[in-house]
Parts: C-alpha cells; structure tokens; sequence
C-alpha cells in the first residue's frame, strides 16, 4: 500500500525540482532536458498551439500568447506577453516544457529559460509534410503518441489525395498566384516559404519564382508590376492595395478580377489546419 | 576653375545617372518604343514609377543637403543637423498618426508626415521665442525635447501595436525610402527648393556675417532676427517636404555640407550650389544601385548612402585640409 502510494505521489510530479527528466535534441540541434512526465506546457507560437489544442487536453497548457486564437476553447487559457517575453510570468506559471517555433524566441532567452530549470523545445516546419511530422513529434513528448498519430494519418491521407490530384495538373494550366501578406510595405510569400508548397497541392504555383535570402520578402511595386500574377490572394486588411498602388490596375488579376480574400489566421499559421488552408486556396484559385 | 566648373560637372553627372537610372528599360527589346505605347507594363513603370523615384531622389538629397547647411550656420555647429527641429521625428509621428485617422492611400501618409513635421517644428520655434527674439540655444534644446518626445510616442506605437502589418509600416517608414514618389510631390519638392536657393543666392553674404558671430553682424547692421526666422522658415520647408516624400533619411544633411566645405573652402554662392548637387548625386546613385544590391525591394536608402558616404567623409576629414 505504502509504495503504491509512492509511486503515485512520485508519478505526479509532487516535487517538481526534483523531475525525471531525459535528453532529447529539438529540430535546431540543441539538447533539451525534458521531464519524463509533461503535464504544464506553455506554447510560444500560435500555430503549435493549435496542434497542441489538437493532441492534448487544453488543462495542460498554462498559457499562450496573445495571437493564439484557434480554437476558441484556448481563449480561456492564460495569456503571456511574448514581445518582450514575460520571463518572471513564465517562471511562475512552472511549466514543464515551453514549445516554440524556430526564429520566434531569441536562444539567449531559451537558454535563460534553461537555467531557470525550464525546458524549451524548438520545432522547425516549413512544408505540409513537415507540419505533419511535427504533430507526431510533439505527441511522443506529450506521451500522446495515439491522438497525434491519429491527427497525422488523417492529414497524410488528405494530403496523399489532394497531390494525386495536383499532379494531373500539367505544369503550364497552373495558375500563377501572388499571395500577399501586408500590401503597405509590400510583403509576400516567397518562393522558399510554406506557402509555395500550399500552393502545390492546391493546383498553383507561385507567382515569385526567384530565391530571395527572405522566405517573406519584402517587394518593390516594380517588381510587383513586372509580376503581373494571375492571381492576388491576400487578407482583408490589405483590400487598399489598388488605391494605393493605382499602377496594379494594369496587372491580370485586376484586369481578369482575380483578386480574392483569404482568412489571415488561416494561411498564417502553418498548423493542423493545413488541409482547410490548401482547400480554401484550391477554391479561391478556380474561381 | 574647378569650383568653377564643378556645378556643370555634378549637373552632368546627374543627368547621367537618370540615363542610368532607366537604360535597364530603354535597352531591352523594343523598350525604347514601349515607353510611349501608354498601355504597355513598360511605360507605366517608366513614368508612373520609375522617373518620379529618380527625380524625388534628386530633389530630396538637393534639399536635405541645403537644410544641412543653412543648420550649420544658423546653430553655428558643424554637427547641427536639419532634424534638429524635431522634424524628423515629427514626420515619422504623423506619418504613422494620420493614415488611422484619415486613409486616403500613400498620400495620407505623405500629408501626415509633413503635418507632423511642421507641427513639431512649429511647437520647438514658439517655445523658443522670448522678448521677440529667438534663442539660438533654446531653440537647440527645445528641438532635442521635442524629438525625445515624438520618438517615444513612436516607440510607445511600436510597443503597443497588435498588428504585424503596422508593426512593419512604422519601421519601413522610419527606415527611409523613395516606393511612395509619386509625381504630385515633385512640384512642391522643387518650388521650396528653387525658392531656398533664390533666397541664398541674395542673403549668402549675410549669411557669412551671422556666421562670424551675431554680435559682429549686428553691428554691421544686419537685422539678424529676421534673417535667422527666415533661415528657419526655409529649413522647416526644405526639410518638412524631404521626410514627407522619402522619410527621415539620415546622413545626407549633416555630412554633404562638409563635403562640399572641403571642395569648396570659400563660403560664396557656389557652396550652396554644390551642396545641393552633392546631395542629389548621392542619393541618385544611391538609389539606382539599391535596388541591384538587395532585390526585391532594394536596400533602405538611409542605411546605402551611409555605407556609400561615410569612408568618403572619414576621408575628407582626416586627409588634414
């Protein structure tokens, strides 16, 4: 009786300087001492939050941050304050282990955080494919290796179906889309960034063929006009850009009304909704 | 003879370098004739996009330039620079106020900036006044607080700002750029040009008097008080349409001047003149290049010119004239 009452205690993590822990490297290569038992996480990126929200119950998230909108349910979570990071609420809320996206948190801050006894872990996805392989990676962390296995064979499925499809597509009957994240400063989805491969499955392709050294590069309204994309897939927000580059009159996408609207949360957070993203593109691009 | 020519020099130069500017266009395949067929991508950029950027370029490096020097002389300190006044901060301030109250496109920004140029420095010259009298270190000071708190209430948008989008419209405009020329703001660039140098052209011996001193010039029979408002009164408006059109672009008005000194040591006419085109030829070839360097959108011209102008400048300093 005495020990399973022990064991009980000792499972449950009572003495929580005292973890079981085990060494894992994350996707940037560093090594990160991870409680053998999670049970507090914080997530330092939306879309990770959301795969979270997918795998594990949402007690087990301590805190988001403020962009961290999907599903409602997580808006009951806590919220910290990312941008500057709120270290002195993050050491309070005593979380296991902290999720981050690469190039959202500073190393610095991550090994600051390690000596403060708390593990980061950074994931790193840029494709469908690999959104996909970061689902069942953080279900093995979570010790929920079913629910994400579930989710991921789900996802592959979808996305299995949805490249058989794309592939009968010949190359020149894609359409070139331009899918444009801010329109003053002009930014957009370059060749490099997830969205390319978004557009893969959804039967398109980009409109930026060059490599720039920014996977989201910032555009000239030259370059935007030498473009002339047969599409412009953009957010609400930026439904301005006509009256503020009046020149884009002349592109195809005015000229053919192929400008289309698209849910910002949607096409900017690369997550388990990735398949609702590539169908609302694939939708917008035959219209 | 040299300085003589000088002016006839750099003006060629600037010609050449709208030439540069556009070869890319003119040499390519029938682009000669694109230009004028007003239906082609061509002309639109050649005309709506291309020659505005060159000309605001010109435009901007002339005044900024100008308003470097006319600092000089008027704060007698060869590090006054033309946003001593407050007036870059200021733009930047209603550059990014503005567009939330009134979006009417680019030119609301355009309007914002120079409203909040001119606001701020109109604020930084009636707190200067005393007896009459403007204050030369007053009015110093009063700049560098008005800055300071313009700058903060920048800052204070950053820090608060929730959305990605204006995040990045507050640093791209801070930063400096020509993507919103547009040829509306041309006119208004020159004419305060034209009118600045007009003036000097009369009052440059009177502005080598207030340079000896002001108590020397009084004595001469200068009117100094009137000749320093005025000095202002052009600043305000070199500088004010310059931030407004390109944004607050740093380096050109406090180092040009004393390129131009170490061109041309004499304090004529010819100094203004070369300072101007000084300022014009840098930022053209600034922004030509730009572009080819870090594609798509080109490298921010503030940060291009320093890295262009500054060796040049250690130079001119150090080579002991």
């Amino acid at each position: 009786m005495t020990f399973i009452v022990l064991a009980i205690f000792t499972s449950c993590g009572g003495d929580r300087n005292h973890k079981h822990t085990r060494k894992t490297h994350d996707d940037i290569g560093r090594t990160v001492n991870i409680p053998v038992r999670v049970h507090r996480i914080v997530s330092l990126t939306p879309s990770i939050t959301e795969i979270l929200a997918t795998i594990t119950p949402l007690e087990k998230i301590v805190a988001r941050t403020p962009h961290c909108t999907y599903p409602k349910e997580i808006l009951k979570v806590p919220v910290i304050d990312v941008y500057p990071l709120d270290i002195e609420k993050l050491v309070k809320l005593k979380p296991d282990l902290v999720f981050v996206k690469e190039g959202f948190l500073a190393i610095e801050q991550a090994n600051q955080l390690e000596k403060l006894g708390i593990a980061v872990y950074y994931l790193k996805f840029n494709t469908a494919q690999d959104i996909i392989h970061a689902i069942v990676k953080v279900g093995k962390l979570m010790d929920a290796d079913m629910q994400a296995g579930l989710e991921a064979d789900t996802l592959g499925m979808h996305l299995h179906k949805l490249k058989v499809k794309a592939e009968q597509i010949k190359e020149y009957d894609k359409p070139e889309v331009l899918i444009l994240i801010s329109s003053n400063p002009l930014y957009a989805y370059g060749k490099d960034s997830y969205a390319s491969d978004f557009l893969y499955y959804a039967g398109a392709k980009n409109a930026i063929k060059e490599k720039f050294s920014n996977p989201f590069p910032q555009l000239s309204r030259e370059y935007l006009l030498k473009l002339n994309p047969e599409i412009i897939i953009t957010t609400k927000q930026n439904n301005n850009i006509f009256d503020l580059y009046p020149e884009l009159k002349q592109s195809k996408a005015f000229k053919n009304n192929r400008i289309h609207y698209i849910d910002e949360d949607l096409i900017s957070r690369p997550g388990p909704r990735v398949i609702e993203a590539i169908l609302k593109l694939k939708e917008l691009v035959k219209k | 003879m040299l300085n003589k020519l000088l002016p006839t020099i750099l003006t060629s130069i600037i010609f050449l370098g709208i030439f540069l500017g556009v070869s890319d266009i003119i040499f390519v395949d029938n682009g000669f004739d694109l230009i004028f067929d007003t239906n082609s991508t061509t002309s639109i950029i050649f005309w709506e996009l291309r020659l505005p950027r060159l000309l605001t370029a010109i435009l901007v490096g002339a005044s900024l330039a100008l308003a470097g020097c006319l600092s000089q002389y008027l704060f007698n300190n060869p590090l006054a620079d033309p946003y001593i006044l407050g007036t870059a901060s200021g733009a930047s301030l209603g550059a990014n106020l503005l567009p939330l109250i009134l979006p009417i496109g680019l030119l609301s920004t355009t309007l914002g900036a120079w409203l909040g140029a001119v606001v701020i420095t109109g604020i930084t010259l009636l707190i200067s006044f005393k007896n009459k009298h403007i204050q030369v270190y007053k009015l110093l000071l009063n700049g560098m607080a008005m800055s300071s708190f313009a700058a903060a209430v920048i800052s204070f948008l950053i820090f608060t700002t929730s959305s990605d989008q204006q995040l990045r419209q507050i640093i791209f405009w801070v930063i400096g750029s020509f993507e919103r020329a547009q040829w509306i703001q041309i006119p208004f660039l020159a004419i305060v040009l034209l009118l600045t140098l007009v003036y000097l052209y009369f009052k440059h011996n009177a502005l080598t008097l207030l340079l000896i001193g002001e108590e020397q010039a009084k004595v001469m029979g200068l009117n100094t008080n009137v000749l320093k408002i005025t000095l202002l009164l052009f600043l305000t408006l070199l500088v004010s349409f310059s931030v407004a059109c390109a944004g607050p672009i740093g380096f050109v008005g406090i180092v040009i001047p004393h390129i131009a000194r170490s061109i041309n040591s004499k304090l004529n006419y010819n100094y203004y003149v070369i300072s101007s085109l000084l300022g014009a030829c840098l930022l053209l070839f600034g922004e030509i290049i730009s572009h080819p360097i870090y594609p798509p959108s080109g490298l921010p011209i503030g940060v291009l010119t320093s890295f262009i102008g500054v060796p040049f400048f250690v130079y001119l300093i150090n080579k002991g004239k």
